[in-house]
């Protein structure tokens, strides 16, 4: 249990590393919109302000509600990527690896639980920019929804990624990608 | 006594408060952006008794018009009954009835020899063979008498078998001269045809090689009756016509009116457009409403999906006059403004209406093209065109959760000429007609009648200006 | 503290097994010199635990050299330093076939004398062939070992006067001896060999620090006796140990009144006996299996040599035995000391026994070709690789021969554990109404009762469900499952100071603790 423990710890200072970024954009996200680079970036880049123009409208007070768009988004795939990746730390320990060689052959696992991990992010993020649910996501452009599927996706794979390594069992390392390669003794 | 008063009391706020929250909801629901309504410049011309003027009835006298009073073989001679009739039809419209009589010249003549219009004398003159003036019809020189009085009606009868070179170069602009100050004083012109027995011979017919033949082997052929002055008074001689003789047309029969304004009426004006006008009753939007704002401007109100084709219709029987050219074309002018909150105090606090910068919206489309009984369809929305995209819904185009005020006005833009396709078949060119005599036809056909109304539709369509038909605002919230 | 261990006879070779067993798993003292004494120098017991005792010095040695494999101290894998003469075993009529009458030199005896020895031996007894040891003959034993003088030069006799010598210099000295109270050598030596080291304490006039204890086997199996070539043979006859029995405790009542020989003696027996199923007279083919009581002995020796154990003025006699039920269970193994729990130490040893001989072993055993494909792996990058790459080479020296040995030497003792415990825990209750529970062995092992040489086969391989079984290894050992095994060989932590393959050694012993 005590391990079990140590890992979803190290998980989760795996996670800081770079999940920090993401509380602060959520963060500034739920604060609304404010005339700086992060608005200039929306605009300019993500968002169909041919059509806003063509409609009369200002992208500055369309924004507040992409803005909470995005930052529900974020907590979606933030709090996916924390689940995934604190459930993979903890279940690496009771993953059956009882013998020499057999950590590589739960690697096929890890693949598979790593592509259903990846296949949830494209979900939630297609859910928010592509469904009705959200009016906002009316205002992506086609460009735009490939910028937030592209960066969202590697990015909060990322921070799954490395919560991961740090966080898996040590004789489970082999079983995902690169682990193995951490020192005998690290974590 | 004071649980009454209570009682009272309680019973007379409660009725307040439900009048006041309906004002309040009625106010509160209508937030409209600012705009200026186009003005309707047409009136509804009511086909009822005006102020009565004068009444010119001039005959064809050219020999050709002998055959239509020659006796015949057949039981009726339509053409003599109707002579007979105009002179009542022409009292009724008219305060006083003049006669005159039209071939090369035109010279009045009185009752008594406007009466013997139906005798075959009338065109030989056999008391003064030399000087009969029944060797042309120069529809011209009939036509120029317009001029006498502009609020005349002018009943001309004759079979308008015009030769080609009364219809161009100096005879066409003589022609066309008097034609252009009818149209303009807002006169029209109908020209009713009716197929009528014939015996006797058809003279000036055009044949190959230049020169003129004869045919005196038809028995039966139309004779117009050309109609100058206003509408109601040609609506009034078609009718009495029509009720009189033509119950059961057929294709004895056959009316064309050239105007230069085929609207008959603005749909604003005197409220005739109805929530029908866009949604069935069986299917209409969420939480619909429609009434009339801005004293005439109809209003739909309602909520809707992205799912939905709006469709204006417009049945044209409502704004073309009957018989008329129609119109060949429609113009669609119209503002969509578009705001991101939906709720009227909101939109009102913070001026949230924004006008669209869109140029193509909306398109129209009619079932039968230039037809005069059929509908005009509005596809409202549906060229949208903001992106390249191509969406399976027009509305799929603009932003759920928003709402939009769109203002439509309708004007027709171009008049038809389906006149020129209901004489068709009763008209021969010069080209067609040798060919057509050695036919040996026994129904005759009326040289240059198409290109006749065609002058006629050429002249009325340049004094065409655009009229508004229609004008309507939609104002919808877009939901998922 | 010194220690010395003496193993006296088939039974006393038997019970030094079990010591060297119980050593490896970390229940002995700090230092043990170990030797036997046999007539039967052939006899299969004595070889067979002459070889435990020389693979068990020979794995210490090369996990105990410093700077190399080395366990260190603080390990109690192979904890105890056991040492040992060249021949472990002392054979006290060397040379030829001696009978008992060269022995006492009966030709040169007195008349006297000589009729006396008439009186006392018949005279197949005086002609009987010692060289197979002394037949279930105490008497012919005891005349035997007293013919022969306790010679300094002896290998044997040596350490003994060396023991006595550390005891006059002030250092704590205990002698341990093993021996049943029936038979021939042990119901000989016991008492014999005891008294001959206080008569040489005496002459080296050492008067205290030196202790002796020993751990008196009375009857614990049986044999049935085939009637071919039997006729005319003289051997040990199970229906006899009883009244030998009966006769031996009655001389050592007398014996313990009139003479303090032993400071400790431990007693135990089994009741009903085991029943072996073959019988040799003596020889290499005399090999018994080991059995459950002489467990006992063992750990009595081992309380005997713990520093807990506080050995008073007053000799001591203590007596064991298991639960009144048919079944033997883990509450009936006692406690070395308060420190030593019997029963975690040797399900410790049992389990890293099966880990290492089917799991990691194969892993291991090869050149380094065949290794490298688990040098990924976190176990061995922290427990192999590191500790055996060779900073001049730059490479990892496991597959060379030196490793090699251990590894494989390492296995082969661990095979040798898996054969002990599954031979004790099948033999002690074949064809009895006994029921031993300790361990789960049917899985891994095939037994063979007839078949002295091999009565237990251990299998090669084990597939997924047989390695799945490793929860139940140990009996009332709860849910310990092979995973948890390699959990904590990744993270338990590394003893300092410990090198080379001393490492991954002793992490899988402690990781074989629940």
């Amino acid at each position: 249990m005590l391990r079990i423990f140590k890992s979803l710890t190290y998980s989760i200072i795996g996670l800081m590393s770079l999940g920090w970024l993401s509380i602060i954009f959520i963060t500034s996200m739920f604060v609304g919109p404010k005339d700086n680079w992060l608005l200039d970036f929306f605009a300019n880049n993500l968002i169909i302000d041919e059509v806003i123009e063509k409609y009369g409208q200002d992208f500055s007070s369309l924004a507040e509600g992409l803005y909470i768009l995005m930052g529900t988004m974020n907590i979606f795939l933030l709090v996916t990527a924390i689940i995934f990746s604190l459930a993979w730390s903890g279940l690496s320990h009771l993953l059956n690896i009882d013998s020499p060689g057999k950590a590589k052959i739960y690697s096929i696992h890890w693949l598979i639980y790593t592509g259903i991990t990846l296949a949830i992010f494209v979900a939630i993020i297609f859910y928010f920019t592509k469904s009705t649910q959200y009016n906002a996501a009316q205002f992506f452009s086609g460009g735009g929804i490939r910028i937030i599927l592209f960066s969202q996706t590697i990015y909060y794979f990322l921070i799954y990624y490395i919560a991961v390594i740090v966080g898996t069992a040590r004789f489970a390392r082999s079983s995902v990608l690169f682990a193995n390669k951490l020192p005998g003794n690290f974590l | 006594m004071k649980i009454k008063n209570i009682n009272n009391l309680f019973i007379n706020f409660l009725i307040f408060s439900i009048l006041f929250s309906f004002t309040y909801l009625q106010s509160k629901e209508l937030c409209i952006p600012d705009f200026e309504l186009d003005t309707p410049t047409v009136n509804v011309t009511p086909l009822i008794d005006a102020d009565k003027n004068p009444v010119y009835v001039l005959f064809d006298g050219s020999l050709s018009m002998k055959g239509f009073v020659n006796p015949s073989n057949q039981d009726t001679n339509l053409y003599v009954e109707v002579i007979d009739d105009l002179q009542q039809i022409a009292e009724t419209i008219g305060n006083e009835t003049h006669y005159l009589r039209f071939g090369r010249f035109v010279k009045s003549i009185t009752e008594s020899e406007a009466a013997r219009a139906t005798d075959p004398s009338f065109y030989t003159c056999p008391h003064n063979p030399a000087n009969c003036d029944n060797q042309e019809t120069r529809l011209d020189e009939a036509i120029k008498t317009t001029q006498l009085n502009k609020d005349a009606t002018y009943i001309i009868v004759t079979d308008l078998f015009i030769e080609n070179k009364n219809l161009i170069g100096g005879k066409l602009h003589q022609l066309k001269k008097p034609l252009n100050k009818v149209l303009d004083d807002g006169k029209s012109i109908g020209i009713v045809g009716i197929m009528n027995s014939f015996n006797g011979t058809i003279y000036g017919i055009p044949i190959s090689g230049g020169g003129v033949a004869t045919y005196s082997r038809a028995n039966k052929r139309p004779f117009y009756i050309m109609i100058i002055g206003d509408q109601k008074n040609i609506h009034k001689v078609k009718t009495k016509l029509e009720k009189q003789y033509f119950t059961n047309k057929g294709d004895e029969y056959k009316f064309s009116l050239i105007t230069s304004n085929p609207i008959i009426q603005n749909l604003n004006i005197n409220k005739k457009i109805n929530g029908n006008n866009l949604f069935k009753s069986n299917n209409q939007p969420s939480e619909f409403k429609f009434e009339y704002i801005k004293s005439k401007l109809p209003l739909y109100q309602f909520n809707t999906n992205q799912k939905r084709h709006l469709t204006f219709t417009i049945k044209k029987p409502e704004i073309l006059v009957p018989g008329s050219s129609g119109i060949s074309n429609y113009e669609i002018k119209e503002i969509l403004w578009n705001s991101s909150e939906v709720k009227c105090k909101k939109i009102n606090s913070d001026k949230t209406w924004k006008k669209a910068k869109l140029d193509t919206i909306s398109t129209w489309s009619e079932k039968i093209p230039g037809g005069l009984y059929d509908e005009v369809t509005i596809g409202l929305l549906k060229e949208l065109n903001v992106d390249s995209k191509k969406k399976k819904y027009p509305l799929q185009k603009l932003w759920r959760g928003f709402r939009y005020f769109h203002l439509v006005n309708i004007y027709a833009d171009k008049p038809g000429n389906i006149s020129e396709d209901t004489f068709k078949d009763w008209s021969i060119t010069k080209a067609q007609a040798q060919k057509f005599i050695e036919e040996d036809p026994v129904a005759f056909k009326t040289l240059n009648l198409v290109k006749l109304v065609k002058v006629l539709n050429d002249v009325a369509n340049e004094r065409f200006k655009p009229t508004l038909i229609a004008s309507i605002a939609l104002d919808f919230k877009l939901t998922k | 503290m010194k220690n010395f261990i003496i193993g006296i006879g088939g039974t006393g070779a038997k019970c030094l097994e079990h010591l060297l067993y119980c050593c490896s798993s970390g229940l002995g003292p700090e230092q043990l010199w170990a030797g036997m004494v046999d007539q039967d120098e052939a006899n299969g017991n004595i070889s067979r635990t002459k070889i435990l005792l020389s693979k068990y010095i020979n794995i210490r040695s090369s996990l105990r050299e410093e700077g190399k494999s080395d366990l260190t101290s603080d390990s109690d894998l192979f904890r105890t330093l056991v040492t040992s003469n060249s021949d472990s075993v002392w054979q006290p009529l060397r040379g030829g076939d001696p009978t008992l009458e060269e022995v006492i030199k009966y030709e040169l005896l007195k008349p006297e004398v000589k009729g006396l020895v008439d009186c006392l031996y018949g005279p197949e007894e005086k002609k009987l062939n010692l060289s197979k040891g002394f037949r279930a003959r105490p008497n012919i034993g005891a005349a035997a070992m007293l013919a022969t003088t306790s010679n300094v030069d002896d290998p044997f006799w040596s350490q003994i006067y060396k023991a006595i010598d550390l005891a006059r210099g002030g250092e704590e000295v205990k002698i341990f001896i093993f021996s049943s109270i029936f038979g021939g050598t042990g119901a000989a030596g016991f008492p014999n060999i005891a008294r001959k080291i206080r008569a040489i304490q005496r002459e080296r006039q050492v008067t205290s620090n030196l202790y002796i204890g020993g751990a008196l086997m009375l009857p614990y199996f049986i044999y049935d006796i085939p009637d071919e070539n039997m006729e005319g043979e003289l051997f040990a006859k199970p229906a006899e140990f009883l009244d030998q029995t009966k006769g031996a405790l009655h001389y050592y009542s007398k014996l313990f009144e009139y003479d303090k020989i032993f400071d400790q003696v431990y007693v135990t027996g089994w009741d009903p006996l085991s029943e072996l199923s073959t019988f040799q007279p003596g020889g290499n083919l005399q090999n018994n299996p080991p059995l459950f009581s002489e467990l006992y002995a063992a750990l009595g020796a081992l309380r005997f040599f713990s520093k807990d154990n506080a050995i008073g003025e007053n000799q001591e006699i203590f007596q064991i035995g298991k639960n009144e039920t048919n079944e033997i269970l883990w509450s009936d193994i006692p406690n070395v000391s308060n420190n030593l729990n019997s029963k975690e130490n040797l399900a410790k040893l049992i389990r890293f026994a099966f880990s290492y001989y089917w799991m990691y072993a194969p892993a291991l055993l090869g050149n380094w070709s065949k290794i490298k494909k688990y040098s990924n792996e976190n176990w061995f990058k922290r427990l192999i690789y590191k500790y055996t790459y060779n900073d001049d080479n730059k490479q990892c020296e496991i597959g060379h021969e030196y490793n090699q040995e251990i590894v494989s030497s390492m296995n082969e003792f661990c095979l040798d554990i898996l054969e002990w415990i599954t031979d004790m825990h099948y033999s002690t209750v074949h064809n009895t109404d006994q029921k031993m529970n300790l361990i789960l062995c049917d899985f891994f092992s095939e037994y063979k009762a007839k078949n002295a040489q091999n009565r237990v086969t251990i299998k090669e391989k084990l597939n997924a469900a047989e390695k799945k079984q490793f929860n139940g290894l140990i009996t009332d050992g709860g849910n310990f499952k092979l995973l948890n095994v390699m959990s904590n060989l990744c993270y338990k932590k590394i003893k300092k100071d410990q090198k080379g393959l001393g490492v991954f050694m002793d992490i899988l012993f402690r990781s074989c603790e629940q």
